[in-house]
């Protein structure tokens, strides 16, 4: 028979049968229940000297071994000699298979099974998406078993469960690419779909963990005020059963036990950055050393507590420094007299230091660690390490430091399918698995206080407020990320952003006369940006505009705040005419608490935004040459070497480089070409080749005629109406009113700046007196002449 | 065939399976009790009371703790003797019934037979 062959009549497949009816509750108890019944009879009958109480007695040995053999060997069935596939599919596989099987019965019977609900609740793997596939494949299920059989070999796992065979109808099914991709999905993420149920269902096999009994700590002072104080991980994490997937805190929990087994000094210092997982590591090591069988941990360290203090909570138990001093002495004394206590001190460098939440008790702490007499594990940044190490050098010198990096991509995974149950027990939630691989991705783009694994953690937890039914998908991280840091991550699905930007040149042409060019190479930038096709290790869209002084370049930027943003004011305004030294460069990058006012501090607060750095070619070569990462790939290094992203803004320079160029061009009546120019701003020395190839489009914005000049006064007089739209007053201005508006607002080389003023002195003005003279009131309409125009300018 | 395969498993894989399952229970007994432990410290001052280190205080003051150390192991001593009394006597009737559990194991698909062979003879108790 063909080792993929399933055999209906095999012994194994028999049991299994007879399993499911015989651990049935009902049945149970009634094995149990004649069991009894025949048992006492036979006892009974035998009193009254009737030898057929044998019989009843008998009985009842007959229902015990039958209730035995059901709860120790058919309810969980090992697999069978060999390796055919009747002999290694899974109980509940086996025993619902009918003579022959076929697809659409293998897809129905996979929501029997648990590994089968796992993945279908994991991956939205609806019965009808898995029928839909089962009804195109043949009958026969011998392909089934053989790709099953395959998966089960990748995973290492023991046997062939609902969910392998889910994923192997999966396989069979011609255009399982184009099936998979419309979920979002790879044949990668159903089979680490897989091994994660199986990890999971391997710790809810585990067994209790032998932790020392009665009598583990007698010999163990009182800590009273540490107890007060402290918060005892061992205690919290006494009964968890999790297991450490990242590869380097494997090695690290060694070093930790390593140097606690040894006689050197007892203190580990963990050095890392936050969210690197310092704490799960402690928390893990907390937790094998309660572990009886743990043939790596010495006697002595065996059952020690591992008790976190808090600078925050002591500060707020004593009122002043020798208070906190003489509190944190007696504690730590309390800790060495018990002789079971690790004392971890999270954030050390709270307690080497002076500020809020914090307070410098290293003349107390620095002698303790020298002496080793009491074991200390201190977790703090590289950062703070070694601030506090060239301010203290005993401190350093005192210390045994280990190097905690970031999890990577697949440790993160591991890491959120560990903490996934936890999650959901607390939210009573169900995670999808997209959800985890979203939260990887976008913690990473948009997260920058945190490393993985922690920022992936935590925005997890976020989307656990955000659930779609009770279910946390991938659009609930992409909601927990936009409400948390204010950016907008999803492909633009909603039908009034599509419109918006379909139509974008002319949103954009509403608030903006001519510069039809620029207009159009930006909403191209950004209509790819939201279809999701550009480049998201760069900006949405970088973009120089040059050309002459009030033509339109920093109205474009507004405008695409207003319209891609929503909001005029997400906007990042930099002017780099203030840049002009080297030595600017550490103001353009200083960090937020060094400078609020900084280029990224102001990125850091708004990520999605419009940067708008204005007069580039005034700024020294130094900031220029800065700026070229930011370019070429969406980030910046602050003054502290964290990367910050500026990969969610649209960057905008603007330069009046050339505009003399630009103008002759234009009233010579000819057309100057964008190579023209950027060779001439290259050959002048104005801008380096490097720096102008960094940009997308380059964007030219020609000198405003009489004719754009009259339409943008009539744009001005619009937005004169809509601020008094609420006073329901309207102000008109006749056509002869506004030529003399172009003819004394016309500045060939200022371009619609003096025009702006204009209109303030004569139309605002007009309206202003007619208001406040009570000739114009609510409800009411002005026109406004061209003699009433020449009067006010007079 | 399933009777076949039962009688199989009976004195093979579920012999063994159970009487594992029996030394497992026994296992987190004497874990629970934890007698190696106790014996290991059994002169241990009961939870480190007056437990630390009295080396530059004055005589009396030394006395007194070499008192109260010496009250402090002795108090503890006979907790944990207490303890290991307790433990010893759990874990020898434990250890006891899953003998008998053990033994009768393999006799107990004969003890139908048995009554069977009992009834048809008419013996009586």
């Amino acid at each position: 028979m063909n080792e993929n062959t399933f055999n209906y009549f095999s012994l194994r497949a028999r049991k299994a049968r007879l399993g499911n009816v015989l651990n049935n509750f009902f049945i149970n108890f009634l094995l149990v229940l004649c069991g009894f019944v025949t048992a006492l009879s036979g006892l009974y009958f035998l009193y009254l000297k009737n030898p057929l109480g044998w019989l009843g007695f008998g009985a009842a040995v007959v229902f015990l071994i039958i209730f035995l053999y059901a709860r120790l060997e058919l309810k969980k069935l090992k697999n069978g000699k060999t390796e055919n596939i009747t002999d290694i599919l899974s109980h509940n596989v086996i025993s619902n298979l009918s003579k022959n099987p076929t697809a659409k019965e293998i897809a129905k019977m996979v929501y029997k099974t648990r590994s089968g609900v796992f993945l279908a609740s994991r991956f939205r793997l609806t019965p009808e998406k898995l029928d839909f596939i089962a009804a195109s494949l043949p009958d026969d299920p011998t392909e089934i078993f053989k790709t099953a059989r395959e998966i089960r070999s990748e995973i290492g796992a023991a046997q062939v469960s609902g969910g392998f065979l889910a994923l192997a109808l999966i396989l069979n099914y011609p255009d399982y690419e184009k099936f998979l991709g419309e979920m979002k999905l790879e044949k990668k993420d159903l089979i680490e779909g897989l091994t994660w149920y199986s990890y999971l269902y391997g710790l809810a096999k585990k067994t209790r963990r032998r932790d020392g009994g009665i009598g583990r700590d007698l010999a163990f002072g009182y800590i009273p005020e540490l107890s007060k104080y402290g918060r005892n991980i061992s205690l919290e994490r006494g009964n968890y059963k999790t297991q450490i997937h990242q590869n380097q805190h494997r090695e690290i929990i060694d070093k930790i036990i390593e140097t606690f087994n040894s006689g050197g000094r007892q203190n580990i210092a963990l050095i890392g950055p936050e969210g690197s997982g310092r704490t799960t590591i402690v928390e893990a090591f907390a937790e094998e050393i309660l572990d009886a069988d743990n043939k790596k941990v010495s006697g002595n360290l065996k059952y020690r507590q591992v008790f976190m203090l808090d600078s925050g909570t002591l500060i707020s138990a004593a009122g002043n420094r020798g208070e906190i001093e003489g509190l944190v002495n007696e504690v730590l004394s309390e800790a060495y007299s018990a002789k079971n206590i690790i004392i971890y001190l999270d954030n050390a460098h709270l307690f080497f230091e002076e500020g809020t939440g914090s307070v410098d008790i290293s003349n107390l702490l620095i002698p303790i660690l020298e002496k080793g007499g009491l074991r200390i594990i201190l977790t703090m940044n590289e950062q703070k390490y070694l601030e506090i190490s060239s301010r203290k050098p005993s401190l350093a010198n005192a210390l045994n430091k280990i190097m905690v990096k970031p999890a990577n991509e697949a440790e993160t995974m591991k890491v959120m399918e560990d903490k996934v149950p936890y999650l959901e027990y607390n939210y009573k939630i169900t995670f999808e698995y997209l959800a985890l691989k979203e939260a990887y991705k976008l913690s990473e783009r948009y997260v920058h206080d945190l490393e993985m694994p922690g920022k992936a953690l935590n925005l997890l937890e976020a989307a656990a407020k955000y659930p779609e039914g009770r279910f946390v998908t991938a659009d609930s991280v992409n909601r927990a990320i936009e409400e948390t840091n204010g950016v907008k991550v999803g492909v633009t699905e909603d039908k009034e952003d599509r419109e918006k930007l379909l139509n974008l040149e002319s949103l954009i042409h509403e608030r903006m006369i001519n510069q039809v060019g620029a207009v159009k190479t930006v909403s191209d930038a950004l209509r790819r940006a939201a279809a999701g096709v550009r480049n998201e290790s760069r900006p949405i869209g970088t973009f120089l505009f040059l050309g002459p002084t009030g033509v339109g370049k920093t109205e474009l930027a507004k405008a695409l705040a207003e319209v891609y943003f929503s909001k005029e004011s997400e906007i990042v305004r930099v002017d780099l005419n203030e840049y002009v030294k080297a030595g600017d460069v550490e103001r353009l990058i200083a960090t937020g608490e060094e400078d609020e006012n900084s280029l990224v501090a102001k990125i850091s607060k708004r990520p999605f935004s419009v940067v708008l750095l204005d007069e580039v070619e005034k700024a020294s070569p130094e900031v220029l040459t800065t700026l070229l990462q930011l370019l070429d790939e969406g980030i910046l290094r602050d003054s502290k070497n964290k990367e910050i992203s500026f990969r969610d803004a649209i960057v905008i320079m603007t330069s009046n480089a050339g505009a003399d160029k630009i103008r002759a061009a234009i009233q010579s009546g000819g057309e100057l070409k964008k190579e023209e120019l950027t060779e001439e701003l290259i050959k002048s020395g104005i801008f380096k080749p490097e720096f102008l190839n960094r940009f997308d489009e380059i964007c030219i914005f020609s000198p405003l005629g009489k004719t754009e000049l009259r339409e943008i006064a009539k744009l001005m007089i619009k937005s004169t109406n809509k601020t008094l739209t609420s006073q329901k007053i309207e102000v008109e201005v006749e056509d002869a009113g506004l030529d003399v508006l172009v003819e004394k607002g016309y500045d060939p080389v200022m371009g619609a700046r003096p025009m702006r003023r204009i209109v303030q002195k004569t139309v605002e003005n007009i309206v202003a007196k007619a208001v406040l003279s009570g000739e114009l009131s609510s409800g009411g309409k002005l026109k406004i002449s061209a003699s009433d125009i020449l009067a006010s300018l007079e | 065939m399933i009777v076949a395969d039962l009688f199989s498993w009976w004195y093979s894989g579920g012999y063994g399976f159970f009487a594992s399952k029996l030394f497992d229970k026994l296992k987190s007994t004497a874990d629970f009790f934890s007698i190696l432990d106790l014996l290991k410290t059994l002169f241990a001052p009961f939870h480190q009371i007056s437990a630390g280190g009295t080396s530059s205080l004055a005589l009396d003051v030394r006395l007194r703790a070499f008192f109260d150390r010496l009250f402090s192991r002795f108090f503890g001593a006979l907790i944990r003797i207490f303890l290991i009394l307790v433990g010893l006597v759990a874990l020898l009737v434990e250890f006891g019934i899953i003998l008998v559990l053990i033994l009768a194991w393999p006799f107990l698909p004969l003890v139908p037979f048995l009554c069977v062979f009992l009834y048809l003879n008419g013996v009586l108790i």
